[in-house]
């Protein structure tokens, strides 16, 4: 597991993960919020969740586990789940 | 007749297990939907005897208890029933149902939002409907046409019968819920459960939560159903280190899956000494024409195999001659007792009987020297995104219903929309995301400055998929 380089403000770590679930979902940046959560919109479908699980690996160079995979239920869940792969926001 | 007019025979085997995890025997659900006809005999219009006869109803079907015991209503009190997608019931969807009702003009609609189905009445105008007129089936899955195929009460038996012999079903089998009611290959899975006494536990979550594995384990699951991008996400999420001790066999069909995807779920299953079945059909065919038999999995992950019991495959030539040697490439055409009666476009369509039971499957192949099947292309213009089938001349016309004017390729699980006019991509892009409820991930929407035609003007579609930057 690489360390993700924490040199950035908390801030702007969080608009990074925002930024990933945006270009995932297809949802604009603004409406993207902790609380967001899987099948709790249209356009967080399982298609689109199997996107944002690659992204979000790509983004971080980390390999989720299935586990992570089907608990990653919502925006705060994710920064819970990447914790574990010390992203910290 | 149909496993429907029987279910007593099965008595206290579970029949149903619903999402707050309730069995409901088969004596029970008998009961239940003999409940259900006392109550929609009663309603004041259908009292007298025009009510004695057939009627055309539409169902909102779900995975969900209410949507079975309608559509198990409607089989046995002999109804032409037409499952409908739930979602086309919500407001945005408005104008398709509309249309549908337009076309068909149906006697009555079952809504299955409630734990209990509700009939509501609607046209009492006389509809003639033939006497085997038993399901109607959508082709198109999102285009929006009213295309149905007509399916008969033997095309339904015959296909279950068929399934549960090849797959070697009892009464010990637990299905859940993985597709949709309304899909061929969904009501596949209830209608051979159904047939032999099984058990299926409905469910509503994807798999790629922990809902839906939790219950899997919790009720003992047997089996798998799903189209390609299921499996493919199966693989995703590290389905080698899942332990699911009760499943027994996983199916797959709704497309073609690649040869690396198969072996990787035949060596696996093999490895478990569970059971993988590649399977062939179309909602044309009922739900099921082929399956590859397990001896030949391994050796031969690329074939669709051999034909159902009872059914038989043809290669036809350009001339319509048939082509016995072996590996020589035509259209596949299939025979058997679950080819559909015929499609219907409107409701004078409905008092059609059988037409010739020969199915036009629409695929190129061949056949190998020990008999197994191989779909080389597929002639029409159809292609598949997430296992739902889009008709691409369907698209070209409904985009020019909106006023632009557009030239749509594509192959499996990727839309190409070609527009001579830069100034409608965006819309075009925003429709086909609300409209069509195309995942945007497989949309690619491109400016072509020159449309590529053949010799005698027409558009030459081969051509301008390789023109496109996001397919050539």
């Amino acid at each position: 597991m690489k360390k993700y380089v924490n040199e950035e403000s908390s801030m702007t770590k969080e608009v990074s993960l925002f930024s990933v679930f945006s270009t995932a979902l297809d949802i604009p940046l603004s409406e993207i919020n902790d609380q967001l959560a899987y099948n709790a919109i249209k356009k967080w479908d399982s298609i689109s969740h199997m996107g944002l699980i690659v992204a979000l690996e790509k983004h971080y160079n980390i390999m989720l586990d299935t586990d992570d995979i089907i608990d990653m239920s919502s925006v705060l869940k994710a920064k819970e789940i990447l914790a574990k792969y010390d992203v910290s926001f | 007749m149909t496993f429907a007019d029987s279910l007593q025979r099965y008595s206290e085997n579970i029949a149903i297990i619903t999402e707050s995890g309730q069995e409901i025997s088969y004596a029970g659900l008998d009961e239940r939907i003999d409940d259900f006809a006392e109550s929609v005999a009663s309603t004041s219009t259908n009292q007298g005897s025009e009510f004695s006869s057939k009627q055309l109803i539409f169902l909102s079907a779900g995975n969900n208890l209410a949507s079975i015991i309608a559509y198990l209503y409607c089989l046995k009190k002999r109804h032409a029933v037409m499952l409908i997608n739930p979602d086309l019931f919500e407001d945005k969807s408005q104008a398709w149902l509309d249309q549908l009702m337009q076309c068909y003009r149906p006697n009555a609609l079952i809504k299955t939002d409630c734990s209990e189905p509700a009939y509501h009445s609607l046209s009492s105008d006389p509809l003639t409907l033939h006497d085997d007129l038993a399901l109607l089936l959508s082709t198109s899955g999102s285009t929006g046409s009213p295309k149905q195929v007509r399916l008969s009460y033997t095309n339904i038996q015959s296909n279950a019968d068929s399934i549960t012999l090849f797959l070697g079903l009892s009464q010990t089998e637990r299905a859940i819920t993985t597709l949709p009611l309304h899909y061929s290959y969904g009501l596949s899975v209830l209608n051979s459960h159904l047939s032999v006494g099984a058990s299926i536990v409905l469910n509503e979550h994807s798999i790629v939560t922990r809902d839906f594995w939790n219950l899997f384990k919790e009720q003992a699951v047997t089996s798998f159903s799903g189209v390609p991008f299921m499996y493919e996400t199966l693989r995703k999420i590290r389905f080698e280190g899942m332990d699911l001790p009760s499943l027994r066999y996983m199916t797959q069909a709704g497309g073609k899956l690649h040869s690396d995807a198969v072996r990787y779920f035949s060596d696996l299953l093999a490895s478990k000494g569970q059971r993988f079945y590649v399977m062939y059909g179309q909602t044309e065919a009922t739900a099921r024409m082929a399956y590859l038999p397990l001896k030949d999995l391994s050796k031969h992950p690329d074939s669709i195999g051999i034909a159902i019991s009872g059914g038989t495959f043809i290669i036809e030539n350009g001339d319509g001659e048939i082509i016995s040697e072996p590996d020589k490439v035509g259209e596949l055409i299939y025979q058997g007792p679950n080819v559909m009666l015929g499609y219907a476009l409107t409701r004078v369509d409905l008092k059609k009987g059988s037409e010739p039971s020969v199915l036009r499957t629409g695929d190129m192949a061949y056949k190998d020297k020990q008999g197994l099947f191989y779909i080389t292309g597929r002639q029409s213009r159809i292609i598949k995104l997430f296992g739902t089938r889009v008709d691409l001349d369907d698209v070209e016309k409904r985009l020019a219903e909106q006023g632009w004017q557009t030239f749509c390729i594509g192959s499996d699980n990727k839309l190409g929309v070609a527009c001579i006019d830069e100034s409608h991509l965006g819309l075009i892009t925003q429709f086909l995301r609300d409209y069509f409820q195309f995942h945007h991930t497989v949309i690619f929407v491109e400016y072509i400055s020159a449309l590529p035609r053949t010799s005698n003007g027409k558009i030459c579609y081969l051509d301008l998929k390789n023109k496109m930057a996001s397919f050539g």
